[in-house]
Parts: structure tokens; C-alpha cells; sequence
């Protein structure tokens, strides 16, 4: 209970913010009636301030009735009918729901034709230490088993080199971003390459990320053990949940974090919390192979937004930042030029 | 305490449990109702989306996010489905889109109705709320009517905390600024306080 005190140095932004100023007049009742009638006849300066507070609240005053029984019961029936319904399989009608799924399908059939024909064409004797490229353009993931059996994902504009043909060897090159799901072998380790650094594992799964147009790199750590070799020849062990960030300088850092921030877009999913716009813009060209360009980018570029893709279109993405940020934007093939109103 | 026994509950709806649900649906049922009728005028098409959004909750089950505030998690997940919802057209160069947006004008102009207000005053304090951004009178009602932290209304809008609050400052001194310039017509309805 707030004492009358309290009040005393209130402005009448804190009186509309008071929640037991607001009750009293939108519910008013002997008791809060006594109490501000006697509050005003105590701190007469006040009464000004209150009744500045007192038309801001009147005026925003809505008496919304709660929705009796009655009327929101059918609606509730009808909700667990559909939800039984819809445990039984049916059938999807709405495969394709929008247009831009669409074009996904489109642009997918050439790159499953191509990389077909890449398989094939690769057919012939393959020689000790042949360089094999995996490479996933923007708007594209990718999921590769290698020969030993792990799991990679390749995110869009990446780039995973590795030799086949060493038997003894485990090692591959990544420029990008990729998730790994090593396949355990005690004897052979598993190395992955990127410019700043190697990362050792013998049986775990992980996230790098080290694109070439970015200076900072990181390794987030799912489950199972890893060690990062530096440039400098420094070995540094991550345990689950951990991550290894290294920025421009080469200094590094490691955190803990909930890995699933950092791999949900191998499930296609992309999150994006409070990073400037700068940031995003890349990791959106990237995510749809898109192209864009912003006018008044030196304005912008440190906008933040928090936001998580999923299935949303590029369209419906944009739509979502203009609800944060108004701008209005223009798609002309793959690129998409967006004017803020700042 | 509160928030403990929310989590409970959310858990068991996301597990599926029906009594859960029908808890969850009756505890918001009305807030999410009013909330949806400031974006959208027709009650019918309002009570379709919450129905359809409890369906994609359940559908989504345990892959739901966890939360300890049940109301805030429905209140945003009903916004961000009203507002994607907006029609769009497929590829052109330029184009007029409209928004669905928030506004307060329509269930503030039937408040004034039903209490029977003189004219003036009524056209005052529309034309006051009317000055308010469409972000300015969602902030208003989120966070009188629905007891959202500031904290929860930035993160519905993906901004800073600070930024919520500067908004609201600018909302409050802008209504302040209207009553003070038109004191004498509205106080005739707003004094005295009718009593319960």
C-alpha cells in the first residue's frame, strides 16, 4: 500500500501511471474517493497536477465489459472440435499457400539438377587429395554427409572445401557458416579450417560461423567437447552451451549462451535479436539472395531489431520491419531498395 | 507467484492439456478480444483470428516458447497475426498498401455515446487521441489496460525500452497540452466523478 506521501512530489505523468490513481476513477469507491479527496484538501498545490492526470485518464477511460460465459463458451467448443480434427491426418491442400514458396520450389529444381549433375560428372577416378567444393548461394541451404558420416548443414553464402580420397584425414575448409554433427572416431579427429582459426573435435555437434566479409568469427558449442586452435598456436577447450567469439583484433572471448539461437537456421529458421540494421542487412541478403540497398543507409544503419524469420516471404518480412520502422520499399527482381521515412 | 503458477500452466497447454486450455481461454478470452477490436472493426473476423490463433498455438504444442506472462505471450501473438495478416499484392513496382493499424478513436467515440457527453468535449477529446500515433495509443492501451511492463511493449515492437517510454511521455504531455488549451469545456464533463 502506498502510503499519501508518496505523492507528494508526483507529476501527473506518475498520477496516470499509478495504478491505484487510475482505479480510482476508473472504478471509484468510497474508500479511494476519501483518499484523494483528503490528499488534495492536505497537498492543495497537487490539485492541479491531479486534475491534469485525471482528464489524461478520463479520456483514455474505456469501460470494456469482460465477455461473459455465455458468448465465448461456443467459440471454445468449436475450437476443441477443430483440434481433434486436426490430430486426425489430413490431407495439406495449403502446400503452397503464397507465391513466394512458390518461387522457392522454382529455384530449388535447377540447383537439385545441378548438383546431380555435379555428382555424376565427379564419377570418374578420384585422386589422392582431390579438392571437393561444396558451394550454397545466397537464399540456399544446404545439408551434406560427408564420408565418414557427419551431418553438415550449409548455410546460405557458404562454402565448404574438404579432400577426399585421405582416408586418414578428417579435415575440411569452411568460408561461411555451417552446423556440424561429427560423427565420433576416437583416432581420427575431426578438424574444420577457417582463416582465423581450427576447431578439433571428436564427436559432437557445433555451429562456426566465418564469413569472409566479416571480420568477427564465432563457434557455438551444442553438446560433446571441442578445442579451438588459434593463429597463435593456442588451444582453447569449449564445454555444451558455450560460446568462442573472436573479433577483428583477434581477441577472443568465450560466453555462455543457449546454443539454439545460434543453430535454429538450420531448421530454417532466423532469429534476430537487437542487432542494427548494418548486421541484419547482410544476414537478410544472405538468407533470401537478395540484394539491398538502403538510400539513407548512414541514418539507419544502427536501427536495432529484434525479429524471427520462419516461413515469412522476403515481402512479409519487410512488412514485419515497417511495423517497427515505417519506410516503404520497392522488389525489382532480386533487388530491393528500402526508403525510411527518418 | 504469479508467474510460477503461469508457467505451469503454459506448460501444460503446450503439453496439450485441455483444462489448461480452457484456464488460458477464459483468463484472456476478453482481453484479446478488445485488443484485436482496435485493429480490426468487425467482431466476427476478430473472433475468428483468436480462435484460429489458439489453434496454431496447440497445433505448435511443445515448440512453443516458454513464458511466465501468458497474457503478454497471446496479446503479441494475436498483434503479430492481425498485422501480417494485411493483404499484399504480389510483384509491382509501386504500390499503396493499408495497414491494418492500431486505434483507440472507435471505442473511445462509443465510450462517449453511451455516457452521453456534450458535443463539444466529445469532439475534443477525439481530436486530442487523434493526435496520438498509432504506436502512441497501443502503448496507452497495453500498458493501462493490459498491464504490460515497458519492457514487454518494447520487445512486442522489437524496439528499446527507452524508446516506449519517450513515446508515452510525448502521448501524456500531448494530451495534457489539449485539455489544458480547452480547461473550461471539459471540465463540465469530466467533474464531478460519478459515484458507484
Amino acid at each position: 500500500m502506498k502510503r499519501e506521501s508518496n505523492y507528494n512530489n508526483f507529476g501527473y505523468e506518475d498520477f496516470v501511471e499509478d495504478e491505484k490513481f487510475r482505479n480510482w476513477i476508473f472504478s471509484p469507491d468510497e474508500e479511494s474517493q476519501f483518499f484523494w479527496e483528503t490528499f488534495i484538501k492536505n497537498n492543495p498545490n497537487k490539485k492541479g497536477t491531479v486534475q491534469i492526470a485525471r482528464e489524461i485518464v478520463e479520456s483514455i477511460h474505456l469501460e470494456e465489459k469482460p465477455i461473459s460465459r455465455e458468448e465465448y463458451i461456443p467459440s471454445l467448443t468449436i475450437l476443441k472440435h477443430k483440434i481433434i480434427k486436426q490430430n486426425k491426418p489430413e490431407k495439406n491442400i495449403y502446400l503452397f499457400p503464397n507465391w513466394w514458396n512458390k518461387i522457392a520450389v522454382i529455384l530449388l529444381i535447377p540447383f537439385i539438377t545441378i548438383s546431380i549433375y555435379f555428382y555424376f560428372s565427379r564419377q570418374n577416378p578420384v585422386q589422392e587429395g582431390q579438392k571437393t567444393q561444396y558451394i550454397v548461394p545466397p537464399g540456399q541451404k544446404s545439408n551434406v554427409i560427408l564420408a565418414d558420416g557427419t551431418s553438415v548443414w550449409l548455410n546460405s553464402g557458404s562454402t565448404l572445401t574438404y579432400f577426399i580420397g585421405n582416408k586418414l584425414d578428417r579435415k575440411v575448409h569452411l568460408e561461411g557458416e555451417a552446423f556440424f554433427d561429427v560423427t565420433k572416431d576416437k583416432k581420427r579427429p575431426f578438424l574444420v579450417e577457417t582463416d582465423k582459426y581450427t576447431v578439433k573435435v571428436y564427436g559432437t555437434s557445433f555451429n562456426v560461423r566465418a564469413f569472409k566479409e566479416q571480420v568477427t568469427s564465432e563457434i557455438i558449442l551444442e553438446e560433446g567437447a571441442v578445442s579451438v586452435i588459434t593463429g597463435k598456436n593456442e588451444e582453447i577447450k569449449l564445454k555444451p552451451n558455450q560460446r568462442f567469439y573472436i573479433n577483428e583484433e583477434n581477441k577472443y572471448q568465450v560466453s555462455h549462451i543457449d546454443p539454439e539461437y545460434y543453430t535454429c537456421w538450420k531448421d530454417n529458421i532466423l532469429r534476430v535479436n537487437n542487432e542494427e540494421l548494418q548486421h541484419l542487412i547482410v544476414r537478410l541478403e544472405r538468407w533470401y539472395g537478395v540484394s539491398i540497398s538502403i538510400p539513407n543507409f548512414e541514418k539507419v544503419k544502427n536501427l536495432r531489431y529484434t525479429l524471427t524469420i520462419k516461413t515469412e516471404s522476403c515481402r512479409e518480412m519487410l512488412e514485419l520491419m515497417r511495423l517497427v520502422t515505417p519506410f516503404t520499399y520497392t522488389i525489382k527482381g532480386e533487388n530491393i531498395t528500402i526508403n525510411y521515412d527518418i | 507467484m504469479k508467474s510460477i503458477k503461469e508457467n505451469i500452466l503454459w506448460d501444460s497447454f503446450r503439453q496439450g492439456n485441455k483444462d489448461a486450455l480452457e484456464i488460458i481461454y477464459e483468463e484472456n478470452y476478453s482481453a484479446l478480444y478488445y485488443y484485436g477490436l482496435k485493429f480490426i472493426k468487425d467482431r466476427d473476423t476478430v473472433k475468428d483470428n483468436i480462435q484460429e490463433l489458439f489453434l496454431e498455438l496447440i497445433k505448435s504444442g511443445d515448440r512453443l516458447a516458454k513464458t511466465d506472462n501468458i497474457r503478454y505471450y497471446l496479446l503479441r501473438a494475436l498483434r503479430y497475426k492481425l498485422t501480417r495478416k494485411t493483404p499484399v499484392k504480389l510483384i509491382g513496382e509501386t504500390e499503396v498498401q493499408k495497414n491494418i493499424e492500431f486505434s483507440l478513436i472507435e471505442s473511445v467515440e462509443h465510450q462517449l455515446i453511451t455516457k452521453e457527453v456534450e458535443e463539444g468535449s466529445k469532439k475534443k477529446i477525439i481530436n486530442a487521441i487523434g493526435k496520438l500515433s498509432e504506436k502512441q495509443q497501443e502503448i496507452i492501451y497495453l500498458r493501462f489496460y493490459n498491464n504490460l511492463s515497458y519492457q514487454q511493449i518494447a520487445e512486442v515492437y522489437g524496439t528499446k525500452m527507452q524508446t516506449v517510454r519517450n513515446l508515452m511521455s510525448r502521448a501524456l504531455h500531448s494530451l495534457k497540452e489539449d485539455f489544458r488549451n480547452n480547461r473550461d469545456q471539459l471540465l463540465l464533463f469530466l467533474l464531478p466523478i460519478p459515484q458507484p
